[in-house]
C-alpha cells in the first residue's frame, strides 16, 4: 500500500514497546501489530488520536505516503 | 453490541430439524406409496371395484401416481430448503452468519421455493385430470406469497453479501 505506518521508528525513538503502547492506548496488542506491520486498511480517527496523544506526535509523523512504482 | 437471545435461535434450530425430518419422511412415504399404486393398480381397482365403486383404470393411473411423485418431489425440496436453512442458523449460532456460503445457501432457499411452485403448478394439473367423486383432490395454485418468499430470500442472500464486503472491510480496521 502507498500509505506506510512508522509506528516502529516513532516507538524505537520514544523507547516504548508496543505491549506499553497498548497499554497506554488501550488498544489490543493484536491491533497495534496489524498497524505496525502495515496490514490495516484504515484507522479511526479515536485510534489515531490516542496513539498520537501517547507517543506525543502528529498524524504526519505516524503516516507516510509513498508512490507506488 | 445486542447478542441474540439462545432460546429463538434453538427453537429455529429445532423447527428447520423436525422440518426436514418431516418433509422427507412424507416424501418418502409418498412415493413409495406412488410406486405401490403404479405396480398395483390392476388388484387395488379390482378390489375397488368389488366395493362397488364405479372406476375404471384409465381415470386414475398413471395421475394418481403422477400426482403423488409431485407432491414428493416438492417434499423433497421443501426438505432441502429445511436443511439449508439449519446450516444457516448453525452459522449465526456459531456467531459468523455473514459468509459467502450463507448467501449461496439463501440463493438456493429461493431457486427452491420458485420450484416447489412450478412443481406444484404442475402437480395441480395432473390433479385435474383425475376423476371427480373419488376422495381424491389436488389443488394447487399459483401462490403469490410464496413466489414473494423466494423473492425475499434473493433479497437477503444479497444483504449478507453486502454485509460480508462491510465486515471484511472492518476486519482491515484499527
Amino acid at each position: 500500500m502507498a500509505i506506510t505506518v512508522k509506528l516502529d521508528d516513532l516507538l524505537h525513538a520514544r523507547r516504548m514497546t508496543l505491549t506499553e503502547l497498548s497499554e497506554k492506548v488501550d488498544i489490543t496488542l493484536a491491533n497495534l501489530s496489524i498497524l505496525k506491520t502495515g496490514k490495516a486498511k484504515a484507522i479511526r480517527f479515536s485510534t489515531l488520536e490516542a496513539i498520537c496523544a501517547a507517543l506525543e506526535c502528529q498524524p504526519g509523523e505516524l503516516l507516510g505516503y509513498e508512490r507506488e512504482p | 453490541m445486542n447478542s441474540p437471545s439462545p432460546i429463538p435461535l434453538a427453537a429455529s434450530r429445532f423447527l428447520a430439524s423436525a422440518g426436514r425430518i418431516i418433509c422427507t419422511v412424507v416424501a418418502i412415504l409418498l412415493l413409495i406409496i406412488a410406486a405401490t399404486l403404479a405396480v398395483a393398480w390392476p388388484a387395488v381397482i379390482a378390489e375397488a371395484v368389488e366395493k362397488g365403486m364405479e372406476l375404471k383404470v384409465a381415470d386414475i393411473q398413471p395421475w394418481a401416481s403422477l400426482a403423488l411423485l409431485g407432491a414428493a418431489v416438492m417434499l423433497a425440496m421443501g426438505a432441502r430448503m429445511f436443511q439449508r436453512l439449519g446450516w444457516i442458523l448453525n452459522s449465526v449460532s456459531q456467531g459468523d452468519p455473514f459468509t459467502v456460503d450463507n448467501s449461496r445457501r439463501l440463493r438456493h432457499i429461493g431457486w427452491l421455493m420458485i420450484g416447489i411452485q412450478i412443481v406444484g403448478m404442475v402437480t395441480g394439473w395432473i390433479g385435474t385430470r383425475l376423476p371427480p367423486n373419488h376422495n381424491i383432490t389436488v389443488d394447487f395454485d399459483l401462490s403469490l406469497s410464496g413466489l414473494f418468499a423466494a423473492f425475499l430470500a434473493f433479497v437477503v442472500a444479497q444483504l449478507f453479501e453486502q454485509a460480508r464486503a462491510m465486515r471484511e472491510e472492518l476486519d482491515g480496521t484499527v
